[in-house]
This record gives structure tokens, C-alpha cells and sequence, in this order.
């Protein structure tokens, strides 16, 4: 993508495109200097002094949910497996539709009634179990840094492509600018930074999707082309089959529960009441989401198909293909800094998820209190981001293999414990923590022993499945072996929460 | 008992998406049910889960009843419908709405048709069946109370020493 893009941008159009980057720079600047002088405790820092509104919610959630992943890395997935990888955002309206029911109300209160900060902490909250919080904490810290790594992996290439800088230069000016608004205004900058950046994807996906429509000559003629050249590639299950489809749909449905970015923000709503139009909100913007995932994929596909455009060396190039290939420039400049904007909203919800694992979580499984949180929760931003960024400069494949099992380390440590535990009141102690080993020990070793190629799963089943499907029936078994405990464990003022 | 119902089918739906994965180790590759066990324990894991969260004071509204087994019904229905039906997605293939047939039945039951209900579903029976104005006042009296409890009892605790 890299040496594409610096070698395919006409160099009278790359003033423009950096024109708008930093016009996209400066609005963040302007955001994040306003939010850090309303940054004036480690709640307006974690949570955002809990007082956001609906609108700004639901379009923060949207742009922290989808990374660079979903405009680079998604289509590009696409062009390679075809329809299979789209199961990747396909079960969207359902992990919402899930999330509300089973989460959003119930996580809203419990901040409200506890005061909470971190996901860990209702994990704690809800089982009387430090240890339970720091063990979920653990996780999401080696899943934040391998997550955080990815995307500055992205944002530096996006960079080097727009400035010509080198992509280790491209990696610290992306690292420095988010940090500088991570920092200074914590969550409360992240959230409207969000809320802006989410607004420049959604005008970029619409974009995109009428010009691909547009370049491909309609959705028929697109199919018909494809299915010509390549039967297999529009079918149900792509070129993957429906294992690996089915898979994709089986974690990134129900491991959606598992994801403290997203579930995170549920504290930060002014009132709880609000929630009756958070599922159509989110919807619209998932919409948007799923259009331009799919859209560019199978267009690029068509037009390597038909003779329109060289084959791509890499997958990764399918976006900036088609942005050169059909989009007018000011579009592509619109959509690189989309690009930017969903990779630095994800970075920065990520950032304050480490920070608050390591300032306030851990701490607390340790029976201990950090004298001045907000500070610490800085300073540890600081370090947090640098050891990602070093990662992303350093470890070449290996930055992969972080992210990917980072969704699957969310998903098997935070799901079970969480979701399930916050609504049935039999689920134990035990039970919570033997399912965040398992999802931890299953995920860090089995996904280790895979990427050294010492083991090796049959075509389409991966390790963040089966460390899913495990943690869930673990926590199930254990909670209902120990259930004698399961009463004892519940304080009163959670069980209102569960019962509200 | 509802409750317990639900978790019920919560744990059998993610016993036969683990035996689908059972299924995709065996030798000589996947066996042909293994896909169908994934597809159809996930819908159920997934509905009987949003079932479990609309629960209160052990009952579910009707209308979510409805809702959630019919779109545990659809969305595995889909699923089923698309490996059933034989591959023709080569030139010449049938189209339905500019897609082939059976990827718009996967893409039209699993994300579009979803994103249509929940929404409606969730807002029509909120006041009702999730949050209202009194419940919420309810919970916070509560709370109040039981913290004032806590505080006055402390207070005793440390009196008494």
C-alpha cells in the first residue's frame, strides 16, 4: 500500500489531499484543546464526568468499533475471500441488538450506583472479586497493546502516504498526535474528536459507496462479471467456505460482548433513559459501515476481473486502488483522513482502557489505591502508547498476529464473566475466573503455538473461536459446580442493578 | 424457572456450536453438519442471550417472545436455506436484487432484516419492559435507602468500639 500510494498519487493532486489532512489535524487540535481544559478529575478522564448525550454516544461507539480494519484491511479481505469476509460486520445489527439487551442498561446503573470507571471494575463489582478485576485487567492490557500496534501500524502508513515521511516517522507523528489529545483531555477528548471523525467516515463510506456503485456499472452488472471469472467469490460463503464464514459470524457476534472499547461507554451516558434510541442510531451507522466494507471489496474485484484495473500485489491495496482508479480527489483525500479517523478513535479508546487496567484495576486486585489517578492515568497513556508504537516499528508479521488475537483475548476473558454474570444471579466467583484463565491461557498459547506453526487447525477454525466457546461453557460449568456460593457473592445494590 | 429455561438454551445452543467445531476436526475434513451445528447454535446462543437480558421480575414481554424466537427462526433459516440450496453462482447464475440468490438470502436475513427489527423491537418496548421514569426513580430511592443504611450501621459499628 505503501509504495502504491507513493508512487501511484498524481503529484498534482497530493497538495490537496495534504491540505485536507491537515485541516483534519487542526479540527482535532481544536477538539482536544477544549476538552482538556473541561479534564479536571479521573472521571471527566475515564468516563468522561459521565455526562454525555445520546447522539454523541452512539456516534463515538460507532467510530471506536470500527478501525482501520474496516476501511483498509475489511475490503481488502473482501477482494481476497470474497463474500466470507464480510461475516466479519455482517452480524452487526445483531451484536448491537445484543449488547443492548444484554449490557447497556445494566452496565449504565452499575456506574452510576458503584461509580465505576473500567469495565474490570464491574467484572469486581459484580462477583466481591479484586482478583476477578485485576485477571480481566491483565487481559485487556496485552489485548490493548497488541490492538494498539496494529492501528499505529495503519495510521503510519496512511501518513507516509500523505506526507512522503518514512513509515517509522509516519508510526510517531500518528503515536504523538493522538497522544497529544489522549493525555491532555483523556476520554473527554477521545469522545468528541470521535464524534467529529465519526462524522467524517460516515460522509466518506456514502462517497465511496455511490462511486464504486458507479465505476462497477451497477450491482448486476458488478455480480455478473465476478461470477464469470470466479463462481465461487459472490457465493454465501466466498472463497473461504462456511466454516471460516460461520466462525467469523459465531466471534465477532457474540464475542462483541467482550469488547471494553464499546461496552466502556455505556458509563459515560448523561442518562440512562436516552438508551430507547441508542439500537436505531447505532443502526444507521452501522449501515454506513457494512456499505463501504463490502462495496469496495467487490467492486475492486470486478474491475481487476474486467481489465479496468492491474491486479493488486497486495489485498491491503484494494481501498487506495479504487480511490485513485474512481474516486475525484477531493473524495480520496476525504476518505484517507476517514482512514486516519477511525484508526486514531480507536487508538485513543484503546489508550484509556490500558491506562485505566493499569492505574486502576490492577492496583485494586493488589488492595491498593494510586494516590493521584488522573496523573497516573497520563502517564501511563504515555507509556502505554510509546511500548505499542515500538511494537508496530519492530515486529514486522508479528503486529498481525497481536491484533487478531486481540478481539479473541476481549472476547473469552470480558464476555463470559461480564455479560452473562450481570444477568444471572447464579453465576459464581469461581466460575468468573476460571473463565478469564481459560480465555486467557487458550488464547495467549494456543494463538502463540499457531503463529509458530507447532500447531495447526483444520482450514477455517481459529483459536479465538474455540477460546470462546470454551471460556462460555467453563463459566457455565464452574458457576454451577460451585453454585452454593453463588448468593453470598452478590451485594445487594448490584442485585437492583440485575433486577431493574 | 424462565430464567433458568433461558440459560438452558443459551448452554445447549453453545453446546452444538462446540460440536460443530467437534466436527471440523475430523479426519478427511469437515463433516457436513458441522456448518449447520455453527449456524444454528450461534442464532440460538445469540437470541436466547438478548432473551436472558429482557427478562424482569421473571417474565419477558410477549411481543419480545415473539421477536426473538422468530428472528432465531429467520436468521437460522437463512442460514439453512443458503447451505441447502445447491452452489450457482457460475455465469448465468440467478441473481436477486443484483446479488446471487443465496448470498442476498444470508445478507438480507442476517444484517439487513435484523437491523430493521431490533431497533423498532428495543424502542416500541422500552418504557415498558426496560427502563421507564418510575423505574428508574424506584432504583434510585432504593439505593438511596440501602447507602443510607450502610452509612447509619458504620456509624453504629464505630460507636460500638
Amino acid at each position: 500500500m505503501i509504495a502504491l500510494l507513493q508512487a501511484s498519487l498524481p503529484r498534482m493532486t497530493q497538495p490537496l489531499i495534504v491540505t485536507i489532512a491537515l485541516l483534519y489535524f487542526a479540527v482535532v487540535a481544536v477538539i482536544a484543546t477544549w476538552a482538556t481544559r473541561r479534564t479536571k478529575n479521573e472521571r471527566d478522564f475515564f468516563v468522561a464526568g459521565a455526562g454525555v448525550g445520546l447522539w454523541t454516544l452512539a456516534i463515538a461507539k460507532m467510530a471506536a468499533s470500527l478501525s482501520g480494519f474496516s476501511f483498509v484491511g475489511g475490503p481488502g479481505l473482501v477482494y481476497t475471500i470474497g463474500l466470507a469476509g464480510v461475516f466479519i460486520i455482517l452480524p452487526g445489527a445483531l451484536s448491537n441488538a445484543l449488547g443492548a439487551w444484554v449490557l447497556a442498561k445494566k452496565m449504565r446503573l452499575l456506574g452510576e450506583t458503584r461509580g465505576l470507571l473500567t469495565v474490570p471494575a464491574a467484572i469486581g463489582a459484580r462477583y466481591r472479586s479484586p482478583a476477578a478485576q485485576g485477571l480481566a485487567a491483565v487481559g485487556i492490557l496485552i489485548a490493548v497493546i497488541g490492538y494498539m500496534a496494529t492501528n499505529l501500524l495503519a495510521l503510519g502508513i496512511v501518513i507516509e502516504a500523505i506526507f512522503g515521511t518514512s513509515l517509522a516517522a509516519g508510526i510517531w507523528i500518528g503515536t504523538a498526535v493522538i497522544l497529544a489529545y489522549s493525555v491532555a483531555g483523556g476520554i473527554l477528548a477521545g469522545i468528541y474528536t470521535d464524534v467529529f471523525q465519526g462524522s467524517v467516515m460516515a460522509v466518506a463510506s456514502l462517497m465511496v459507496v455511490a462511486f464504486a456503485l458507479k465505476a462497477g456499472g451497477g450491482l448486476t452488472h458488478i455480480s455478473q462479471t465476478i461470477m464469470q471469472a470466479d463462481a465461487k467469490f459472490l457465493g454465501p460463503w466466498g472463497n473461504a467456505g462456511p466454516i471460516t464464514a460461520l466462525s467469523f459470524f459465531f466471534v465477532f457476534s457474540v464475542g462483541s460482548l467482550g469488547q471494553p472499547n464499546v461496552i466502556h461507554k455505556f458509563y459515560m451516558l448523561k442518562n440512562p433513559r436516552q438508551l430507547k434510541w441508542y439500537l436505531l442510531l447505532m443502526s444507521v451507522a452501522l449501515l454506513m459501515a457494512q456499505l463501504i466494507y463490502i462495496a469496495i471489496g467487490v467492486v475492486v474485484k470486478a474491475l481487476v476481473t474486467q481489465g479496468s484495473l492491474a491486479p493488486l500485489a497486495k489485498a491491503d491495496q484494494a481501498t487506495p486502488m479504487f480511490l485513485l482508479h474512481a474516486a475525484p480527489v477531493l473524495v480520496a483525500g476525504l476518505v484517507f483522513s476517514g482512514v486516519a479517523a477511525a484508526i486514531m478513535a480507536t487508538v485513543n479508546s484503546f489508550m484509556n482502557a490500558g491506562a485505566a487496567a493499569l492505574t486502576l484495576d490492577i492496583p485494586t486486585a493488589f488492595g491498593r489505591k494510586l494516590s493521584d489517578e488522573l496523573l497516573w492515568g497520563r502517564i501511563t497513556t504515555i507509556v502505554l502508547a510509546i511500548i505499542a508504537a515500538g511494537v508496530a516499528q519492530v515486529s514486522g508479521t508479528l503486529v498481525a498476529f497481536l491484533g487478531i488475537f486481540g478481539w479473541g483475548l476481549f472476547a473469552s476473558t470480558i464476555a463470559p464473566a461480564l455479560a452473562i454474570g450481570l444477568n444471572w444471579e447464579g453465576a459464581t466467583k469461581a466460575g468468573a475466573i476460571a473463565s478469564i484463565c481459560t480465555g486467557l491461557g487458550l488464547t495467549l498459547v494456543g494463538g502463540t503455538l499457531g503463529y509458530f506453526k507447532i500447531i495447526k487447525l483444520p482450514t477455517g477454525v481459529d483459536v479465538a473461536s474455540l477460546s470462546l466457546i470454551t471460556s462460555l461453557l467453563v463459566f457455565f460449568a464452574v458457576s454451577w459446580i460451585t453454585r452454593r456460593n453463588a448468593a453470598s457473592e452478590l451485594d445487594a445494590d448490584i442485585q437492583l442493578v440485575m433486577e431493574a | 424457572m424462565l430464567k433458568s429455561s433461558i440459560l438452558g438454551l443459551v448452554v445447549l445452543s453453545l453446546i452444538v456450536v462446540g460440536t460443530g467445531y467437534a466436527g471440523s476436526f475430523a479426519p478427511g475434513g469437515p463433516t457436513a453438519w458441522a456448518p449447520w451445528c455453527i449456524s444454528t447454535g450461534t442464532c440460538g446462543a445469540l437470541m436466547s442471550l438478548m432473551a436472558l437480558g429482557a427478562v424482569r421480575r421473571g417474565r419477558i414481554a410477549p411481543v419480545l417472545q415473539w421477536v426473538f424466537a422468530g428472528m432465531f427462526l429467520w436468521c437460522g433459516g437463512c442460514f439453512a436455506v443458503a447451505l441447502a440450496l445447491p452452489a450457482n453462482e457460475g455465469a448465468g447464475g440467478t441473481l436477486l436484487f443484483g446479488f446471487p440468490l443465496r448470498s442476498t438470502i444470508v445478507l438480507l436475513g442476517v444484517a439487513v432484516v435484523p437491523i430493521l427489527v431490533f431497533p423498532l423491537a428495543w424502542a416500541l418496548t422500552f418504557d415498558s419492559s426496560m427502563l421507564s421514569e418510575d423505574d428508574l426513580r424506584r432504583l434510585r430511592e432504593a439505593q438511596a435507602a440501602m447507602a443510607l443504611g450502610n452509612n447509619a450501621g458504620g456509624r453504629a459499628d464505630e460507636g460500638s468500639k
